[in-house]
Formats: C-alpha cells, sequence, structure tokens
C-alpha cells in the first residue's frame, strides 16, 4: 500500500539510493578537509606545529576518499569508466557536465596529485635529516635531493604556489557532495536546500579540527601545546557556530517559504534532527571556549564535533532521501543498516591505516619551521 | 547493437567478394554498425522528433499500457517504465495519470551521468547505454519525474525508450498500441501532417513539472493539477 501523496512508484521502490556515502562523505571528504586547512596555514604562515599532522592526516583520507561513492555503485567493475570516460566536456549527446565526473574523474586525481606534490616538498629536507639519523635509502628518495637548508629556502615559493593552485580543487571538494545535491538531484529536500554548500563548507572547519585535535591527543596528549591544538579549538569552534547559524538560517528560509503547507510537514523529521545538530553544534562551541582556558577538556570537543556532524549529515544525507521528489509526503523506509556500517567502518579504516603508515614515514614533528 | 550480416543471398557472387573495394566497402559497414548505437543510425537520416500526447479524459485505468510495457521489454515486477497514477480531484472523480519518462528536451538525468551512459538521440530519444552505466545511481535522483529505476536483472538503470526497438520498424510503442481507448497518440513532432503534431499545436496541451525548466516531450490533456507535484 502506497502511502497518502506517494506518486512515483519507482521511487517507493527504492527510496534511499546513496547511503554508504554518509560516512564516505561526512568523515573522509571533512578528514580529507584538513589538507585545505593545512594549506591555508602554509599560506598565511600560521599553525606550524601542527603542519605535519594535518598534512599526513589529509593525504591519507583524501587518498581513501573515493571509497565512499565507490561502495555506492551496482557496478562497481566498471568504476574506472569514471576516469577513462568521464562526462566532463559537453556535447551534443551529452549535453552538461556531470558534478559526479568532474569531482570524482578530475578534481579528485588533481587535487591528490597536487597535495602529495606539496607535502613531498615540506617533507623534503626533514627526510634529509630522518635520512642522515637512520640511513633508511626510501628516506633519501623522499628528500627529493633537499639536503641543505638553503635548498630548502629555495622550493618555499615554489611550495606556496603549489599550496595556492591545490586549494582550488580541494575548495570544490570541500562542498562536495552538497553541490550534487542541490545542483544536479530532483529530489525535494535537496533542491530547497539552498545552504547546503555553505554549510557544507562550515563543516570542513568542525570536522577537520575534531579530527587533528583526536590525532593530538592520540600521538603524544602531553604535547598539547606545542601541537598547537588550542589554534584548532579556536577554529573547531568558530566552525561549530557558524553551522548552527546556517541551520537555523535555512530553517527559519523553508518556515517562510512553505509555510503550513504539505511541504512543510513534509519537511518535519529533517527539522526535528536539525535541532538536534543545532544542539550539538552549539555544545561543541560552548565546549571550545572552555577549552581554550582548560586544554586537558579539549578531549571531549572531538566527540560532540563528531556527533553533531554525524546527525547532520545524516539528516542531510538520508533523511532528505526520504521525503518524496513531489514533496508530499514523507517515507520512513527499513533497510539493514548493519552490513552497510560494515562497508563505512572498512572504508575509515582504511584510511586510518594509511595515515598510521603515513604517519610512520613522515615526521609528526619537524622542527625549524624557518629554514 | 544493431549488425549487418552479410549472407550467402546477399553477397554478390555466394559469399565471395567481388573484389577487394567492396570487401573493403562491405567491412567498414559492418565496424560502423558495430560502433554505433542502433538508434544514432536511424536517427541520422531522420529528422524526427518523437513525442507523445495523453489525453487524461481518455485513460480509465486499465493498465494495458502498464502490462504491455512489462511484457515487451521484460520490465521486472516492482519497477515500472510506465504506471498509472490515480487521483481523485474535486468532489470524488477519478482521474488516471499515465506516466513515464518524458524524453524531456533539457533532460535532467543526462548532464549527472559521469560516464556518458545516458544520453540524447538526434530525434530527441534519452536512452541508456548499459554497457557504460557503472550504476551510480545520479540520473535516477536527478529525474524529477521518477522515471527512472535500477534494473534488478540488469544490473543496470533503465527507463522508458519511447520502444525505441519498434519505432525504427513502423511500429508504435507497445503501450501506445495496447490502450484500449486512445488515450496515448505517439509520433513525429517535426511532422506537420502527424496526428501528435495537430494535437500539440491547437495549443491546450500541459506538461509535467514546467518550472524544472526540463521541456519534457510528452504532451497531457485534461492534466490535474493534483499530478503535477
Amino acid at each position: 500500500m502506497y502511502p497518502y501523496g506517494y506518486m512515483y512508484p519507482n521511487e517507493y521502490a527504492e527510496p534511499i539510493v546513496w547511503l554508504p556515502t554518509l560516512f564516505a562523505y561526512s568523515l573522509l571528504i571533512s578528514g580529507a578537509d584538513l589538507l585545505i586547512l593545512a594549506l591555508l596555514a602554509f599560506l598565511f604562515n600560521k599553525l606550524r606545529k601542527a603542519m605535519p599532522m594535518l598534512l599526513t592526516l589529509g593525504l591519507a583520507f583524501f587518498t581513501v576518499v573515493l571509497l565512499g561513492p565507490l561502495a555506492d555503485l551496482r557496478n562497481p567493475d566498471r568504476a574506472t569508466l569514471l576516469f577513462s570516460n568521464a562526462q566532463i566536456v559537453p556535447s551534443e549527446q551529452h549535453p552538461g557536465t556531470s558534478m559526479i565526473a568532474l569531482m570524482g574523474g578530475l578534481m579528485w586525481p588533481l587535487g591528490w596529485v597536487l597535495a602529495l606534490l606539496f607535502i613531498l616538498l615540506y617533507f623534503s629536507y626533514p627526510m634529509h635529516l630522518k635520512y642522515l639519523a637512520t640511513r633508511n635509502p626510501l628516506y633519501k628518495v623522499l628528500s627529493l635531493g633537499v639536503s641543505t637548508p638553503e635548498r630548502f629556502r629555495a622550493i618555499k615559493p615554489v611550495m606556496k604556489v603549489v599550496a595556492a593552485i591545490a586549494l582550488v580543487p580541494l575548495a570544490f571538494w570541500s562542498i562536495y557532495p552538497a553541490t550534487l545535491f542541490v545542483m544536479q538531484t530532483g529530489l525535494f529536500a535537496w533542491r530547497n536546500w539552498t545552504l547546503l554548500p555553505i554549510m557544507y563548507f562550515a563543516d570542513v572547519f568542525v570536522t577537520a579540527t575534531a579530527a587533528a585535535i583526536l590525532a593530538a591527543w592520540i600521538s603524544d596528549r602531553s604535547r598539547l601545546q606545542q601541537l598547537d591544538v588550542a589554534s584548532l579549538i579556536t577554529i573547531h569552534g568558530g566552525g561549530a557556530v557558524s553551522v548552527a547559524a546556517i541551520l537555523v538560517i535555512q530553517l527559519w528560509y523553508w518556515k517562510n517559504v512553505f509555510g503550513t503547507t504539505d511541504y512543510y510537514v513534509s519537511l518535519a523529521p529533517l527539522i526535528r534532527w536539525s535541532y538536534v545538530a543545532i544542539g550539538l553544534f552549539l555544545l561543541t562551541f560552548a565546549l571550545s571556549l572552555v577549552s581554550m582556558r582548560y586544554l586537558s577538556l579539549s578531549i571531549i570537543i572531538p566527540f560532540t564535533g563528531f556527533a553533531a556532524t554525524v546527525v547532520n549529515k545524516w539528516n542531510a544525507i538520508i533523511r532528505a532521501q526520504e521525503i518524496v521528489r513531489s514533496g508530499m509526503t514523507y517515507l520512513q523506509p527499513t533497510y539493514n543498516l548493519s552490513p552497510e556500517l560494515m562497508v563505512m567502518v572498512g572504508i575509515i579504516s582504511a584510511g586510518v591505516f594509511l595515515a598510521i603508515v603515513l604517519t610512520s614515514i613522515f615526521p609528526l614533528e619537524v622542527k625549524n619551521h624557518d629554514y | 547493437m544493431r549488425c549487418t550480416i552479410i549472407t550467402d543471398k546477399d553477397s554478390p557472387k555466394s559469399g565471395v567478394y567481388t573484389s577487394r573495394r567492396d570487401a573493403l566497402k562491405a567491412g567498414a559497414v559492418i565496424a560502423l554498425s558495430m560502433v554505433l548505437p542502433a538508434g544514432v543510425k536511424a536517427e541520422a537520416e531522420s529528422g524526427k522528433r518523437w513525442a507523445m500526447y495523453i489525453d487524461v479524459s481518455k485513460c480509465y485505468g486499465c493498465y494495458a499500457c502498464v502490462t504491455a510495457c512489462a511484457a515487451e521489454n521484460n520490465v521486472p515486477i516492482g519497477v515500472f517504465r510506465t504506471w498509472v497514477e490515480r487521483h481523485v480531484i474535486g468532489e470524488g472523480t477519478t482521474v488516471f495519470v499515465p506516466k513515464q519518462c518524458n524524453h524531456c528536451e533539457n533532460s535532467p538525468c543526462v548532464a549527472p551521468c559521469p560516464t556518458g551512459a545516458t544520453y540524447r538521440t538526434k530525434d530527441g530519444l534519452v536512452l541508456v547505454n548499459d554497457e557504460l552505466c557503472i550504476g551510480c545511481g545520479a540520473c535516477i535522483q536527478a529525474c524529477p519525474y521518477g522515471a527512472r529505476f535500477f534494473n534488478p536483472v540488469k544490473g543496470v538503470v533503465d527507463k522508458c525508450t519511447f520502444c525505441n526497438h519498434r519505432i525504427y520498424n513502423g511500429k508504435l510503442p507497445a503501450c501506445v498500441e495496447a490502450c484500449p481507448t486512445g488515450a496515448r497518440v505517439f509520433g513525429d513532432l517535426n511532422d506537420p501532417s502527424s496526428p501528435i503534431a495537430n494535437l500539440v499545436s491547437k495549443g491546450s496541451s500541459q506538461r509535467l513539472k514546467t518550472w524544472t525548466g526540463a521541456e519534457p516531450m510528452i504532451f497531457y490533456r485534461d492534466l490535474p493539477s493534483e499530478a503535477n507535484r
């Protein structure tokens, strides 16, 4: 029996098309956004002590980021077509540019190569020092021949250029898949979620800094000051209050546009959970303020930050799909989440594993930053 | 894929080509026919604009079109290339509205396809190349009409093709042929003498969700606003 207000039987047959993307995008992309934070900090000469950690974690998560959408493909064996047949240049048969192809087939490889190049340059001289200490030939290769402080200083302008260019594809990624949802879908909630890309961008700074703060605690809790955790907390709190504010504006907008219509009623579950997300973001903001004074409390922030992000993105990705495209009703489909959770945990684990590998190669502490 | 098969009867000398040039020509024809999708070849010389006109007042909800479509195109149970909505309007009047892919002029489903599996032919058909579909679901999410679905048997995205395997052979789409009241009219909009061109040119037809800018190629008569959401 179709519910009242239901018009499209194919939508009823499969209401949730994209599911594993929840964790893939909310955590991996935000993890990858550590790279944005690191590159911005490099360009403005901030967060020097946290830089190695931000870069290695960011590269690790950005490397595995496409595993999320890969898990959603019905024909993952054809995934390479995304690169070989990327629908980026419009033609008569395929007018328009595919957001998925643009991000997966162009921006991801571009951003990844540029980020890797920057990281190799950034760690070049430190790797030479590591080579001198260990005589491991791998470190000599990774030093790229930068064996003196003078040479390291000489490549700094190159690093700045690479950082500035890399920010372009990474910035595109920071608001993805919100851009896809808003621009290239016909679902009611997404088409009317005007501030979704902006919210995703603000969320970058919440999740990325949460990951960085957590990593700082795991790596060495006695050196929180040295790892610029106080600065990270400031950004984290600012990001949290921004996302909360954007959500409030969006809810106000919906109320004004849809009033007491059926459309607004169908949005009700989404709105209800938005209030929970707002509460969690505000709690994160308040805890950030307290943690700036009492640094030892900062261990709580990543968890409230992650919780806020997960609730918010579950809302934006999953609940939004449950509102039918006619905007007349809200479905509550039953789906078996346990296999999906395994996929999500697997993807996150791949990122964490790669982060461990990278942090064992690249030093988490780079001394004398101004060689 | 349409493949030209040269039989003994067709070949100039019982399977032996008369000259090297003939053999090369035949080879080129075979190669081209294997590379180009069938629709692309047929439309190249046609210059048609396929469209459908549905008179809602003539539909009484027999579902013959739904059944004919499923039988013709092996549509699995639970998903639909075409379906019939039942709306109760006003003071209890029941209206049946057949729906399907609108083969839009500005198809919202084509651009999001990352591999180009979804494409437009010159005749305006919006089709799916099964060989290129990676099953990302972007086109399903993009279609404002809910016309696309994952075909659990084929393993790729599926939708109405306007029965392109029939129309280029002089037949009507299965749903049109099966309709007992003639509620569905199919034809070439570019042909001024065609019944559909006459019906559409009268100017009283409506289209679904025009606010999306999709410019659907299915025209309705007596479409209730309840069915247009």
